[in-house]
């Protein structure tokens, strides 16, 4: 079975979009988080959908036009291991 | 001749594409890189934390719980207690209530025995730190 993962429910967030990084406040923990590249962009696509971890890489190499690479992959699971840690994305069933 | 992309019309212009791949590929950050810096409300002293967090009343994970007049949890017959207060209430309207005003949808007394059961909360239950949070110096 593929994982699949999916962000906070939108109402639980409070996005504050700075120069060069994202302040978050996330409601129920009342944790601020402040966000680095790619993290923001991972939130934003998981908000409009469940995605494996291979479909937000494309749908990141895309957005930054970026050539498809392997190591874009590990580095959103990376980033999916530190956001779920945190409450801010959850993993789903596929 | 390919038009600019509509997102960044100029700041690739006149790059080598060398120096655009890297750049681009900068933004993925490395592996190892944490992407997040989490300022926890015992740390905040941000007007914002404060007035957003919010404390359940009571906690989620006593259901059925009612509150006495001096904040504690007790059971549904208990003559005098009020039922749970059915909605979170944010930290702002915490403080305000600890100043003197009514917390939203209760009367005086019932605002008052959510107050004193907030006054009582302990680390580990839920809306401590919201609560931690107003008790620090602005």
């Amino acid at each position: 079975m593929t994982q699949k993962y999916r962000a906070a429910p939108q109402d639980d967030l409070i996005w504050h979009p700075l120069d060069s990084m994202t302040l978050l406040f996330h409601r129920p923990s009342g944790i601020t988080h402040m966000l680095a590249d790619p993290a923001p962009a991972i939130l934003k696509v998981l908000a409009e959908a469940r995605l494996t971890t291979a479909e937000i890489a494309s749908r990141l190499e895309a957005a930054f036009d970026i050539d498809p690479n392997p190591e874009t992959e590990s580095i959103v699971e990376a980033r999916l291991a530190e956001l779920s840690d945190l409450g801010l994305v959850a993993r789903v069933p596929a | 001749m390919t038009d600019p992309r509509p997102s960044e019309p100029s700041a690739d212009a006149g790059q080598p594409k060398a120096v655009v791949t890297r750049r681009r590929a900068l933004i993925m950050g490395a592996i190892s890189a944490s992407a997040v810096v989490s300022i926890k409300p015992a740390l905040a002293q941000t007007a914002g934390s404060v007035l957003n967090c919010e404390i359940p009343v009571p906690d989620n994970n006593i259901m059925g719980g009612h509150i006495a007049p001096d904040g504690t949890v007790v059971s549904a017959d208990t003559p005098g207690a009020f039922p749970a207060a059915g909605r979170n209430f944010t930290g702002e309207e915490v403080r305000q209530a600890m100043n003197g005003r009514t917390l939203p949808g209760t009367s005086y007394d019932q605002s008052q025995a959510y107050v004193n059961y907030i006054r009582r909360l302990q680390a580990g239950q839920s809306g401590f730190t919201c609560y931690a949070s107003l008790q620090m110096p602005r």
